[in-house]
């Protein structure tokens, strides 16, 4: 009897028992990786946010910047906004815009009158980002403001 | 006297392994210490790669932020004669410099970037008023060029037009081996406009 319980205290581990136990540390691990996955695909879709953002905002700083009487009204579409392309053919401006790969740009200008007179410009700029990993639903980033007349 | 059952159970419980048993755990041991070694490894790694890459995008992300904050509230200098406009932000490859509206009691303040190269590990810093600088990204930038680009809307070759600048800025971020580890590369190519300059020098 003594015997039998001293052999059970002193035998090894057998296959079966490690297996279990190798089953169960995997168990753990493999939601700790999925979500260090995660954080990574995050990081990825941070640094997309901020060249989408860095574009967006070239675009409206530009308009801001320019004359308020000169900033055409209208949609332009992404095959209109080139780097040095004129806004449109009743504006001097020409587009001034950096190469950003996998980005659509649309600019959309509207008059905001008071009076019969256009007192504000309604700006708004929306990227999207190119379908890399063929989702129904592109992303999509838009920033506005309002240009002001000052005379 | 001991017994013959007694004998043979007595040399079962005390015999040694056999080298087939022995090269059997030590198979199966390599091979789960060698797979988890391996999956900690590259935990690591990664988990590097990514704290590398978050750096890098917080570094760059701010030093962005900052200088279209300080263009976009950039003045132009009074002791400039007004024809010499293009002058209003000075520019070198190492060095940005502009006066910029504080808001203080309606001061102004000369603001300075100073790049640094440093053979692919380049740095930049910003001092404000003459202020001991301030680094921004420390030693993760392995390309950037800034130059200052000019022209006159609706300007014919007898009349000027109306003064237009902006900066046309090319940066690589994540430059930088730490620890053997890469972080992901950050490029951000963009143009900044100094919308209250521009104003002004209509």
């Amino acid at each position: 009897m003594n015997n039998t319980a001293a052999h059970r205290k002193c035998r090894a581990l057998t296959l079966v028992e490690i297996l279990v136990a190798v089953g169960l540390m995997s168990a753990v691990m493999i939601p700790v990786m999925v979500s260090f996955g995660a954080g990574n695909r995050g990081l990825s879709m941070s640094s997309e946010e901020l060249t989408t953002h860095t574009a967006a905002i070239e675009l409206l700083e530009q308009i801001m910047a320019s004359p308020f009487d000169l900033v055409p009204t209208g949609v332009f579409r992404n095959e209109q906004i080139r780097d040095g392309q004129l806004m449109s053919s009743a504006t001097p401006l020409r587009f001034h815009i950096s190469s950003v790969p996998d980005i659509e740009r649309q600019l959309l200008v509207t008059n905001i009158e008071k009076d019969g007179r256009v007192r504000l410009k309604k700006v708004a700029v929306t990227i999207t980002l190119k379908d890399r990993d063929s989702k129904a639903q592109p992303r999509r980033f838009t920033v506005k403001s309002l240009l002001a007349r000052e005379n | 006297m001991v017994s013959r059952e007694s004998e043979k159970r007595l040399y079962i419980r005390s015999r040694g392994f056999t080298l087939v048993e022995m090269l059997v755990v030590i198979a199966l041991a390599t091979t789960i210490i060698g797979g988890i070694t391996l999956l900690m490894t590259q935990f690591r790694r990664s988990f590097s790669k990514g704290e590398e890459t978050g750096v890098t995008l917080q570094e760059g992300g701010m030093f962005l932020a900052l200088l279209r904050n300080d263009l976009v509230n950039a003045v132009f200098d009074k002791r400039l004669s007004p024809d010499r406009w293009r002058e209003a932000i000075k520019i070198t490859p190492e060095r940005l410099a502009m006066t910029v509206y504080t808001g203080e009691s309606d001061q102004t303040t000369l603001v300075e970037y100073l790049y640094e190269p440093g053979s692919g590990k380049g740095s930049i810093s910003r001092s404000a008023g003459g202020s001991r600088p301030r680094t921004l990204v420390n030693g993760r930038i392995a390309s950037l060029s800034w130059e200052l680009a000019t022209e006159e809307i609706g300007g014919s070759p007898t009349a000027s037009g109306t003064p237009f600048l902006w900066i046309n800025l090319q940066a690589r971020f994540g430059g930088q081996d730490k620890a053997g580890v890469k972080g992901k590369e950050l490029v951000l190519s963009t143009k900044l406009f100094p919308a209250r300059l521009i104003r002004q020098l209509r």
